[in-house]
């Protein structure tokens, strides 16, 4: 506003202040003072923000001292807690049922404390506005704030107000019409012969209506190189962002672009990473210490941790070990530890005590003194203290949190009567609260959020995401009373909204307004204001059209649009770019776009030491190359899979833990059915259909026997889930019986998890297996592979032929063949083969009696299987690991990359 | 726009209404002209009018709407003075406006007026919650047995957690004791109704005259049944699963023996059901009780934690508005009007609230108002039955279609708005012909009734272009063959690309030929995207989605996955052996090999030896360089922001630049960066993040919250049919017409929620039923799983109704039959094949009135030569570029200084250029103790500051008597200073105070006459000249003490030294600004306060 600017400079009287609404506006008008006045140097404190006016210039003439919002929360949180113990001293603030679970009402109670002196008053006379039992409790929650500050010598100074302390300067009060509290001091300022100017009335620019915020960030940053490119210089363009949402797409696409920005704002210090140091302490001990509470900590890079691989070993173990959580507070129910302890890790046993006591310390502090003790004591045993090697951001902020809590600690050592909780919970409440501002070296364009920068006065000034609401600057008081309560007792809404708008119109010589119909929130609608007066000026891009400015501008869709037209065979010249645009295409240049001198996937590997390293891996001691039936089938579906698997040993670990899991669900019932058959065999005397009951007992018996190994030794499943495993497994075992007998009755077992092999001819291969069971019976040897679930299939599955009646690799693999060869190498005789799945309780013969293949069959597919086991040798021996060209995907699709498309040659 | 007499009768109805609104009817405008009218006829001011929406952006565009209206209309007196004060207009989505309510009774519930709505922390509680309730009801025997039917995870998620955020809400607290007494009464009921049917049924044969061996035998079979107890019940029920009698006859009985038994069947199964319930009652009882222990817990924890989700704060609403009547009074008092749009896709509990907030003037009602107890002229209902498509999130059409009597019964009207302004009239004939077949059960209450539209005048010189594309199943396709939906996708690709520039479609009121925005895919669920997707690439047909679906199958998600996942767990092989062969990477397989045989991680230390050849070296260098970057950015910067460093440090955008058929794969960036920006927004960790990708890695999965804003891509636009909804297109494609959804979940559902039976458990153990054991059913489980399979058939047809009706011009609907989908009407295709007089198993190119649209897709079998378009670029001419690429960069010069920055700044340029001050002389060490403190805490500056505020103190206080007792001074400052730690306190202090008194005894202070001012601690800005250029610099001098005749200026230093010369820019500048702002000449004295040493600049 010209008023303003005119003002400062022609005020004679050098003792004279001009109070801004807000710091920004203050400093920024300094700054026009000396650049325009002649003057080489200000006191600071002639331009001043109406918070450091109040504070410099207006007297309590107290002996006590003031509340703050500190001690409001400690006082809030003692009364919670006085009113959950039995008695509850409210009956309607809170309900006294719910006195027990309230813990959520201190922040509400904390809102009302400022405005708690004018509420009573209310109550004096409110006509029946409040009913009886809520009056009482804002009675009572009065009285005790009052002997709560009396016994500990505060006074709250929301509650009265203040003389003036110099009222012999002269002090420009600038747009009172901004200050949210102004109309409680207008009268005694006034009285004091404090001068004010207020908002001028001018028309003000149009608003730019843009389809979302990324095209209006866009567009902005377009004109902001514009103006540093013809020599504007940054401290004369500032940028408001009205829209706090916004505010990351503005500055990430500035980072991008190279345009220094500086955020004139903070986040509260928990929104930091190292101010959430607390909340992962609290989280490990209220979810008891499940798995992600453990990660969230113990992997967390904010801080450094002393054992960091000690750390991850521990979370590696937990995941490994199914650690979902302790299933109870005490020891007893301590997972963690026993599995710990069973598994003998007393090296991750010791570190997990030493956390888990560390945290429950914490936890459990009832004082502050006792808190900043324990926090001590866990940062000291688990953090790296010395400030060098941490993150300077997260040094500061971390510092920064733990200086709140040693004022906590002081602040609640001076109060008498005051009895905390939750000490952590409220750390944690008040670092969700406290702003910190990160510094941000070297110089930039300032941006703003709305409201403190009203009034600066650059050359250019963006104020940007202005919708309807973010704009909104509304305030009311009493707040936490109801909309009747507030309507009845006749509370006034102050409404800035226009004003800010008005005032904003005139904080720069060139406003320029912004908003957008798509903003990351959702939608957003125009402020009234101009809606009202038409000035709305909608700024489409056709879609798909590449005529708008800020895709031709902005580099990034510049250079987009360039490759693509490169790609169609037109080459223009290449736009502008930005410096991480350059570095990216230099990393490209240095890897992927370098081609690769050797790809697996498509070719055999070379003769090399590489390859024999890798042979290395497959070959027994004296040299043969082993094979097996499921690294047969691992082959035949995909080499390149087989050679991560087998040969490079890459495994898919679990880094979610799941409650259940099939495969030890299937292990377990596999080793009952194991044990069963040795008490079988230990007896001597072949399965008989006479005897199915005694093998139902024998099964029970096993179970038991499994059960309790497992229960005892391995990492079993949750209670409920673990004892619905045992009941399932028992039931689907208690099949069993009768459904051997159906096939094999009369057999005896002859080999259990029986590991066979043999060295193929002279072809320096071994091949070898481990069947779960061959049973003898009359006219030769059954193989019998236990599935956990198992369906019907049909001879097709088993045996495949092409067009021309050759054998194509088996859709169901080569188990059974190549169990088949093992076992006549071993000298049975085998006479079938079966599935039995244990779920349907059913045997599914595969060949011999019942099953879907006949004689010729079988013998066809060993002669296969021996063939592929030749071929796979061969390959496997001349590096030939490429990937197979259609698949339905596996777990290594990332490594292959055969199923991406991006990337991919078309 | 000019209304037509049916929308003049509805904007100017004076009674409580509802109007039907059918597709294309142009209910926002009537609902904004009612608006306008309830304000200039002054029956309404601004604020009196609540209208309420479905979702933010309809209240956006609906106050947009009404507000332009109103200021279009200006010049009306009572209009003016509404649009002046339209910042109080009540226009909002029903959830904000239940927040407003929920917030002023929230208390009557234990729950705080500050609580938060967050269904994604609401989701994390309730999982929680449940988890931690069933470890601590593991004795429990009912939920042991739960868990055995269902199993753990199946109870867990899909029970527990799914009734905290569905069912259970603070609001509506559930009796479920009722519950059970209720199911069990209404069992004992049915039990008796069924057994009495059974029986005579039974008895009709019986005593049959019959001389046929059939019949008899039946007979003979059914005597053995015996309902006189209910054990014999039991026991003889088996006896009824009697087969038809044998032979032919067609004597009566015989034919009649058929029939009863075909009754009996169903008869039979159900009342197995019922006395399975019965029998089970112990159980059920115990599951009902431990929901009812799991609703008392999930509630605390609520409480405690002060997080609802929408669920809880709609019933919250409800139940305050119906117990507190003064809370009630107040919101009725509020509004004269109630509009609200869209109101098919509510539920009752929202019905009941507008009714709670519409009753009549002076009426209290104990429980909801009935219709008939209403306000006559308050409520006013916009909504289409046909249209009900989001049942998933709990709307409930028989509400809306009871409204039109409920209010027609109770003095209000039912109006309908039938004519149809957006789709050409043979479109709408169309519709007319088809869904009066597809909606033709309107009885039941679930179902809609479909009334025809009417239509506008024609736009286009030619009839729409109505085609059915088609593929029957052919089990013997050749070996090669593309799956039936590539061969769909082609056969539309093909359509689109012959229809632009030929296709006539209608802008506005003018005709010109199609362009590819014009067209728009709808699905009923993306689950085929990609492979149109795949196919418009092919074809290059230009196309934006809705949704990315693939987002995790693809390269992109996977590579920065991967380079995270090996940040926080370099020992993970799998994301190692993927990172080594990325492109961020891109190493050869040799160096590959001997990375993963070394067992060791990809960046331990000496792992560059395992690359083979000086160009996998430099590949693994660049690489490290970019790990050790991110590596330090991890949980210390935003997520979104480190994906941004991944994708453009490393370039990877040019793996998708160079080839523009992949230019699809851009918005893949986008779509992660925003993810990760959601996990940022709730303060998640990178290990979180990475468990949830790693979760949906190679998941065709689409995932609803993302939302990206950009550039439009333009294009043929694919988007659910949901996405769909009060959208139109020139011509509209409904593609995978075939798909018949997400497979019925064959009974895995722990629990069904029925609107008759409340909440039913499933007691069906698969594996019980495969021992062959009896099965343990449970009827009221049965019946809430039929009621949900004909509800989700209804809501079907609604999709059906909205897809199709959002076409202006032309409507293509494509699909094939397979294996699975020939029969029953699940699928879209077979409803519309239906509505034609196809039966189900026949050949529909047989069907004659199919015949003018059916097209037959043709089979396509597999070709490499498919591939056709997009080029890919030189990379060396590319690289020749980059390499003389222009780069914009800004410096910016800075401007603004503190005063000790500017002093060091220019010191250190002095030193640099060999100027500096060299030598200096040492000044006397402190005690040793606090020398040890100062060096081993950095507490150096803290130290000069503390002195400095001593002094400070002192001479603002001179009758505090501060220079001989410390201790005020102590407890005056120790809360300043709280770095220093309470033991090292003392020390410092007393050391810092000593050195001020060495101030006080100095020649400077004891020469400075007593009645002079003296100013500490004075702040300034200043101008000057530095390095060529006017800068600002901003300083604090510690003491300045103004006489007569000058002013002068103390600096007070801690430093260890004296070094000549090392603080004469900051004293000049002192000196200067001093003089300035006193308009005195001024000089500056140093004071060293280690050795008590005054320097005089
Ligand atoms: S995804 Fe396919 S090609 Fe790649 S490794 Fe797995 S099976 Fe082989």
């Amino acid at each position: 506003m010209k008023v303003i600017s005119d003002l400062i400079i022609t005020e004679k009287n050098t003792g004279s202040v001009f109070v801004f609404p807000s710091e920004a506006a203050a400093v920024q008008r300094r700054k026009e003072f000396l650049r325009n006045s002649g003057k080489k140097a200000v006191r600071k404190n002639r331009f001043i923000s109406w918070d450091s006016f109040k504070e410099q210039i207006t007297l309590h003439n107290r002996e006590e001292r003031p509340m703050n919002a500190l001690l409001r929360r400690l006082f809030a949180a003692d009364i919670i807690r006085e009113n959950s113990n039995g008695k509850p001293i409210f009956s309607r603030l809170i309900p006294a049922e719910y006195s027990g679970q309230a813990g959520a009402f201190s922040e509400v109670i904390y809102r009302i404390l400022p405005e708690l002196n004018s509420l009573a008053g209310v109550l004096d006379s409110d006509g029946g506005i409040f009913a009886p039992e809520l009056k009482t409790d804002y009675l009572q929650l009065h009285k005790r704030y009052i002997s709560f500050m009396q016994t500990n010598r505060l006074y709250e100074p929301s509650w009265e107000l203040p003389g003036l302390s110099r009222p012999d300067r002269i002090y420009y009060i600038i747009c009172p019409e901004l200050i949210e509290d102004y109309n409680e001091y207008s009268v005694l300022l006034a009285a004091a012969g404090c001068r004010t100017i207020g908002i001028q009335n001018a028309v003000g620019p149009e608003l730019r209506l843009f389809e979302n915020t990324v095209i209006e960030t866009d567009i902005v940053l377009n004109e902001i190189e514009d103006l540093l490119l013809c020599g504007t210089d940054y401290s004369d363009i500032a940028v408001t962002c009205a829209d706090p949402a916004a505010v990351d797409i503005l500055l990430s696409a500035a980072r991008l672009r190279g345009i220094p920005l500086r955020h004139r704002s903070g986040k509260t210090l928990a929104e930091y990473p190292a101010g959430r140091l607390p909340e992962l302490l609290r989280a490990c001990r209220n979810s008891n210490y499940s798995i992600e509470s453990m990660k969230n900590l113990l992997l967390y890079r904010a801080f450094i941790w002393k054992e960091a691989e000690t750390a991850s070993a521990l979370v590696r173990f937990g995941i490994e070990n199914r650690c979902l959580k302790n299933t109870g507070p005490g020891n007893s129910d301590d997972i963690w530890a026993s599995r710990l302890s069973a598994a003998g890790r007393t090296d991750l046993a010791g570190f997990y005590r030493k956390l888990k006591s560390r945290i429950e310390a914490v936890n459990r502090c009832r004082n502050f003194s006792r808190l900043a003790q324990e926090v001590q004591a866990f940062i000291s045993s688990f953090l790296e203290t010395d400030s060098d090697i941490w993150n300077v951001d997260c040094e500061q902020v971390f510092q920064r949190s733990r200086e709140v809590l040693a004022v906590l600690r002081e602040t609640s050592e001076q109060l008498d009567s005051l009895s905390i909780d939750d000490p952590l919970g409220l750390w944690i409440d008040i670092l969700r609260e406290k702003i910190y501002v990160r510094q941000q070296p070297g110089p930039g364009i300032a941006v703003y959020p709305y409201r403190v920068s009203a009034l600066i006065n650059p050359a250019v000034h963006f104020v940007i995401g202005l919708s309807h609401e973010s704009s909104g600057a509304v305030s009311t008081s009493f707040s936490f009373l109801t909309d009747q309560q507030r309507r009845d007792i006749g509370t006034n809404e102050l409404n800035m909204t226009d004003d800010f708008i008005r005032s904003y119109a005139q904080s720069g010589a060139d406003v320029r307004f912004s908003c957008s119909s798509e903003t990351p929130e959702g939608t957003a609608l125009p402020p009234g204001i101009f809606i009202e007066s038409g000035r709305i000026n909608r700024i489409v891009f056709s879609p798909g059209g590449n005529t708008g400015q800020a895709q031709f501008n902005a580099p990034v869709p510049a250079e987009t649009r360039w490759w693509s037209a490169v790609c169609s065979g037109v080459q223009g010249p290449l736009p502008v770019l930005s410096k991480i645009q350059l570095e990216g295409f230099s990393y490209a240049a240095a890897t992927f776009m370098s081609g690769k001198d050797f790809d697996s996937t498509s070719e055999a590997f070379p003769e090399s030491p590489v390859l024999n390293s890798l042979l290395t891996n497959l070959q027994d001691k004296s040299g043969l190359m082993k094979i097996s039936a499921s690294s047969l089938n691992r082959w035949s579906a995909c080499r390149f899979n087989f050679l991560l698997t087998d040969l490079l040993e890459v495994y898919e670990n679990e880094y979610v833990l799941k409650p259940e899991d099939p495969m030890t669900a299937g292990n377990v019932l596999h080793e009952i059915l194991y044990d069963f058959f040795c008490r079988l065999k230990e007896d001597g005397r072949p399965f008989s259909s006479a005897r199915l009951e005694e093998y139902r007992e024998l099964i029970r018996h096993s179970a038991a026997g499994v059960f309790y190994r497992w229960e005892n030794e391995e990492n079993y499943f949750y209670g409920p889930a673990w004892d619905a495993l045992k009941r399932r497994g028992l039931q689907d075992l208690s099949r069993f019986p009768s459904a051997e007998a159906e096939y094999y009755d009369g057999y005896e077992p002859a080999g259990l998890e029986m590991p066979l092999g043999y060295a193929l001819d002279n072809e320096k291969i071994f091949v070898k297996g481990r069947v779960d069971r061959i049973s003898a019976g009359p006219d030769g040897a059954v193989i019998v592979d236990y599935k956990k679930s198992w369906k019907k299939q049909g001879k097709s599955r088993f045996i495949q032929t092409d067009e021309s009646g050759g054998l194509l690799p088996p859709e169901k693999g080569y188990q059974l063949p190549f169990y088949i060869i093992l076992a006549r190498a071993a000298g049975f005789s085998v006479a079938g083969t079966s599935y039995y799945s244990i779920e349907d309780g059913v045997h599914f013969p595969v060949s011999g009696a019942g099953g879907v293949l006949d004689e010729e069959d079988v013998e066809n597919l060993c002669r296969l299987t021996i063939e592929s086991i030749r071929q796979m040798a061969s390959a496997v021996r001349h590096g030939d690991f490429t990937a197979v060209k259609r698949c339905d995907g596996c777990g290594f699709r990332a490594v292959c990359r055969k199923r991406f498309n991006v990337g991919r040659d078309s | 726009m000019k209304l037509d007499k049916y929308q003049q009768a509805v904007a100017d109805c004076r009674t409580n209404a509802v109007v039907s609104a059918g597709a294309g009817s142009g209910k926002t405008t009537v609902l904004a002209e009612r608006f306008l009218r309830l304000v200039e006829e002054g029956r309404a001011g601004i604020s009196e009018i609540l209208t309420l929406t479905f979702t933010r952006k309809a209240a956006a565009e609906m106050y947009e709407r009404i507000y332009g209206l109103l200021l279009g209309n200006i010049e009306k007196h009572a209009v003016a003075a509404a649009a002046a004060e339209f910042d109080k207009a009540a226009i909002s989505t029903l959830d904000s406006f239940c927040s407003r309510i929920t917030r002023d009774c929230s208390t009557l519930f234990g729950i705080p007026s500050s609580f938060k709505t967050d269904e994604s922390a609401a989701q994390t509680l309730s999982s929680d919650v449940s988890l931690d309730f069933i470890l601590s009801r593991s004795w429990d025997p009912y939920l042991g047995e739960f868990i055995f039917i269902n199993g753990f995870e199946n109870v867990w998620k899909n029970f527990f957690v799914n009734m905290a955020m569905n069912y259970l809400s603070l609001g509506d607290p559930k009796d479920f004791n009722a519950v059970f007494a209720s199911q069990m009464e209404t069992a004992a009921e049915q039990l008796a109704l069924g057994t009495g049917k059974i029986k005579d049924l039974v008895d009709e044969i019986v005593i049959m005259e019959s001389d046929l061996v059939g019949v008899k035998n039946v007979q003979e079979q059914l005597r053995k049944f015996s309902a006189d107890s209910y054990d014999d019940l039991k026991e003889t029920l088996t006896v009824l699963a009697v087969g038809k009698p044998r032979g032919r006859s067609d004597k009566p009985e015989f034919i009649r023996c058929k029939e009863i038994i075909d009754e009996l069947r169903p008869a039979v199964e159900e009342l197995g059901t019922l006395i399975d319930t019965v029998d089970n009652r112990d159980l059920l009882e115990g599951l009902f009780k431990l929901t009812s222990e799991f609703q008392e817990e999930l509630f605390s924890r609520k409480r405690s934690a002060g997080i609802l989700g929408f669920h809880d704060v709609l019933t919250m609403a409800v139940s305050g508005l119906r117990t507190d009547k003064e809370l009630r009074r107040y919101y009725k008092g509020l509004f004269r009007f109630i509009m609200i749009d869209e109101f098919q896709d509510n539920n009752s509990l929202q019905k009941e609230l507008l009714y709670l907030l519409a009753e009549a003037e002076g009426r209290e009602s104990d429980g909801i108002p009935s219709a008939a107890e209403l306000d006559p002229s308050k409520l006013f209902f916009v909504g289409d039955e046909k249209q009900s498509i989001y049942r998933f999130r709990g709307a409930d059409v028989s509400v809306f279609k009871q409204l039109s009597s409920e209010f027609e019964a109770s003095g209000g009207v039912s109006m309908p708005l039938n004519k149809n302004y957006r789709s050409e009239p043979g479109l709408i004939r169309f519709f007319n012909d088809v869904f009066s077949h597809v909606m033709r059960d309107s009885s039941l209450e679930y179902q809609a009734e479909f009334v025809p539209l009417k239509s506008r005048e024609a736009k286009l010189s030619k009839e729409p272009d109505i085609r059915l594309l088609y593929k029957p199943w052919d089990p013997e396709l050749p070996e090669d063959s593309l799956s039936a939906e590539e061969s769909e996708a082609y056969a539309i690709a093909d359509y689109i690309i012959d229809s632009v520039g030929k296709l006539e479609v209608n802008d506005r009121d003018t005709v010109r030929p199609a362009d590819y925005n014009d067209f728009a895919m709808l699905f009923r669920s993306g689950t085929n995207q990609k492979t149109y997707e795949k196919v418009f690439r092919l074809k290059g047909i230009p196309y934006s989605v809705h949704s990315v679906r693939s987002l995790f199958q693809e390269a992109p998600v996977n590579d920065i996955y991967n380079l995270l996942q090996i940040c926080l767990y370099p020992e993970d092989r799998t994301a190692s052996a993927a990172f080594l062969r990325s492109p961020l990477v891109n190493i050869s397989d040799l160096s590959f090999v001997q990375f993963i045989l070394s067992r060791k991680p990809v960046f331990a230390e000496g792992q560059e030896e395992c690359c083979i050849g000086e160009s996998d070296r430099s590949k693994y260098r660049t690489a490290i360089s970019l790990y050790e970057r991110i590596l330090s950015l991890i949980d210390r910067e935003p997520l979104a922001d480190i994906i941004k460093e991944i994708w453009f440090k490393s370039g990877y955008r040019y793996l998708i630049l160079s080839d523009s058929s992949q230019y699809g794969y851009l918005e893949y960036y986008d779509y992660l960066h925003a993810l990760a920006a959601d996990f940022d927004g709730r303060g998640q960790s990178t290990a979180s993040f990475l468990d949830y990708v790693r979760e949906n890695l190679g998941e065709y999965r689409k995932i609803d919250e993302l939302k990206i804003l950009g550039y439009s891509s333009g294009g043929v636009k694919m988007m659910p049919v949901h996405q769909s909804k009060g959208l139109e297109f020139p011509v509209v494609i409904i593609a995978n017409a075939g798909n018949r959804g997400v497979a019925d979940r064959g009974g895995s559902a722990p629990a069904y929620i029925s609107e008759t039976d409340g909440l039913s458990f499933n007691l069906v153990n698969n594996s019980e039923q495969a021992a062959g054991e009896r099965k343990r059913s449970n009827y009221f489980y049965s019946r809430g799983k039929a009621e949900n399979a004909d509800r989700e058939d209804a809501e079907l047809r609604r999709l059906l109704y909205v897809a199709l009706t959002r076409a202006e011009n032309h409507l293509v609907i494509s699909g094939c039959h397979g294996k699975n989908n020939r029969s029953g009407e699940k699928s879209m295709l077979n409803m519309f094949l239906s509505a034609f007089g196809w039966i189900d198993g026949t050949d529909p190119f047989e069907c004659p009135e199919l015949e003018p649209y059916i097209k037959r897709i043709e089979n396509i079998v597999w070709t490499p030569e498919r591939v056709t378009v997009g080029g890919k670029a030189d990379m060396t001419e590319v690289s020749r570029l980059y390499a003389a690429a222009e780069i914009r960069e800004f410096f910016l010069e800075k401007t603004e200084y503190a005063v000790t920055e500017l002093n060091a700044e220019a010191l250190g340029a002095d030193e640099a250029s060999g100027k500096s001050a060299a030598g200096g002389t040492d000044l006397p060490a402190l005690e040793d103790g606090v020398e040890k403190i100062l060096l081993n805490g950095g507490l150096e500056a803290e130290f000069g500051t503390l002195a400095h505020r001593i002094i400070e103190y002192t001479i603002k206080n001179p009758d505090a008597g501060g220079r001989t007792d410390p201790l005020p001074v102590s407890d005056e400052l120790r809360p300043f200073f709280r770095k220093i730690e309470d033991p090292d306190w003392p020390h410092l202090f007393s050391a810092a105070f000593s050195l001020a008194e060495g101030f006080f005894e100095s020649e400077i202070w004891k020469t400075v006459p007593r009645a002079v001012s003296f100013e500490s601690e004075l702040p300034f800005s200043a101008v000057r000249m530095y390095a060529g250029k006017e800068i600002l610099v901003n300083g604090i001098i510690d003491l300045v003490i103004e006489t007569d005749e000058e002013v002068i200026v103390v600096d007070f230093k801690t430093d260890r030294r004296i070094i000549p010369g090392e603080y004469d820019l900051q004293m000049s500048i002192y000196i200067d600004a001093a003089s300035e702002l006193f308009s005195k000449p001024a000089r500056c004295s140093l004071f060293y306060l280690r050795g008590g040493i005054a320097i005089e600049i």
